[in-house]
């Protein structure tokens, strides 16, 4: 009997370390996230208004102004940019981003994908499934800076301007608010055509401005193709960022709320364990009585 | 009377979001000023001094490099790499920065092309910011309105 009392005295002491350890992982994972959330809730306006106004430019200007408006070469290969994060512990963020990625590579069945990662695990992934990874970043993701994202956008122009890529997509986690992400892949380039995707960081869009189309064209100064040669580079960066920070508030959110989960239920064990522990202690007493009584009882017998 | 609703956007935050009568801003081919049911535009700015026009009220702020895009419907979207209202800037801190952005200048002048473009996009950009301070720590006679008024 006081085998099992010490037995499961053991198990709520190792239980209650483990509550503090997920308590603490929270704690830190809230901290960050405040940081990560403020950062992309900043960006946002200015990312989906620059996204806003390439779409509109794009439509209505010829698309052989700028390099990155049209496909170069025949090559039908696709380039995917996967975010993910460098550390597990996050609940389903990595598993959701990479069964989202599996079903895209499912519907592009029969054309060939490349990948760049950002962020280790869904290196990992990609590279279990065989997929040909051309490169991959690592500890940006915790702490993203404009800087990082930079040569990760002039990897992915280079490539498109030489040919090597049809079209370059980007899958990454939406920051919808800190208990729902949502991952997502939408296409990065060619600019000039691109498929309906959804925005970023959709909820707290209003209504998106709708440019009235026709044949009003755009007037550039001083010339189109100035103005596209420095817009568009520094569009891609910026969505780029933007997609990793989305990325970076979605990982941090999916931790907290992972360890909360952890914290919750590692409280309810201990609950249920320090019952179970009366339980038997209260058991091993009555029974302690009970043989005391009748071995008392078999004395006065004699 | 038509207003154009405009939208001031950094990296960092919206700066500024009102309907205003005009805008004058600092492009690549010189100072326009842009009046309701402008055309359709997308022009590069230039680092310097942006001033907006609300019922006969000037309003400044300093702006550095970024795009200005015209969108049909009277819209106007400035995406900057930074921006300040006037009331946000402060003049001594605007002049050491000034000081540093030079000896930056100096320093990186004949050293590589990317450090010294940057370091020449910083003087640039102090110096809008100086130039919009100084203007308003000594109000002078308002300037003389550079577009005919709209009213």
């Amino acid at each position: 009997m006081a085998v099992q009392t010490r037995a499961i005295k053991r198990r709520i002491k190792s239980v209650t370390s483990t509550r503090k350890i997920t308590k603490a992982m929270e704690l830190v994972a809230a901290s960050k996230m405040r940081k990560a959330v403020s950062a992309v809730l900043g960006t946002r306006p200015y990312a989906t208004l620059a996204w806003d106004t390439v779409k509109s430019v794009s439509k209505v200007t010829q698309i052989d102004l700028h390099p990155l408006l049209y496909t170069h070469g025949s090559s039908n290969k696709i380039l995917l940019v996967l975010l993910s994060s460098d550390r597990g512990l996050a609940g389903g963020f990595n598993v959701n981003m990479v069964r989202k990625t599996f079903e895209r590579l499912r519907a592009w069945e029969g054309k060939e994908v490349e990948v760049i990662c950002i962020g280790r695990r869904g290196a990992h992934a990609m590279k279990k499934a065989g997929k040909n990874i051309i490169a991959s970043f690592t500890d940006i993701t915790t702490a993203p800076t404009y800087k990082d994202t930079l040569p990760i956008g002039r990897l992915i122009v280079n490539e498109f301007v030489k040919g090597s890529y049809e079209q370059v997509f980007v899958a990454y986690t939406d920051f919808v608010s800190a208990i729902a992400q949502q991952p997502t892949i939408f296409q990065l380039l060619p600019l000039g055509a691109l498929e309906e995707s959804k925005e970023l960081g959709k909820v707290s869009q209003t209504t998106p401005v709708e440019v009235i189309r026709g044949s009003r064209e755009y007037t550039f100064e001083p010339s189109p193709a100035d103005v596209l040669n420095f817009l568009l580079p520094k569009l891609i960066e910026t969505m780029l960022y933007q997609a990793v920070l989305e990325s970076a508030a979605s990982e941090h959110s999916a931790r907290m709320m992972a360890m909360r989960n952890a914290s919750e239920a590692a409280s309810d064990m201990i609950h249920d364990l320090t019952f179970t522990y009366n339980q038997a202690r209260q058991a091993g007493i009555t029974q302690e009585i009970a043989e005391i009584s009748s071995g008392k009882a078999a004395l006065e017998q004699t | 009377m038509d207003m154009l609703s405009l939208k001031i956007v950094t990296p960092e935050k919206i700066v500024f979001e009102d309907s205003v009568a005009s805008i004058t801003v600092m492009t690549q081919n010189g100072e326009i000023t842009i009046l309701p049911h402008h055309i359709p535009l997308v022009t590069r700015m230039r680092a310097g001094e942006l001033c907006c026009k609300k019922n006969g009220e000037e309003i400044y702020l300093a702006a550095s490099t970024g795009f200005l895009e015209v969108r049909p419907g009277n819209q106007v979207i400035i995406l900057a790499d930074t921006a300040e209202r006037v009331e946000e800037l402060e003049l001594q801190k605007i002049e050491s920065a000034k000081i540093a952005a030079q000896k930056l200048l100096e320093e990186t002048q004949g050293a590589d092309d990317v450090a010294f473009a940057n370091a020449l996009a910083g003087m640039e950009r102090e110096s809008a910011r100086y130039k919009v301070a100084i203007k308003r720590r000594h109000p002078k006679t308002p300037p003389a309105p550079l577009n005919p008024k709209t009213s």
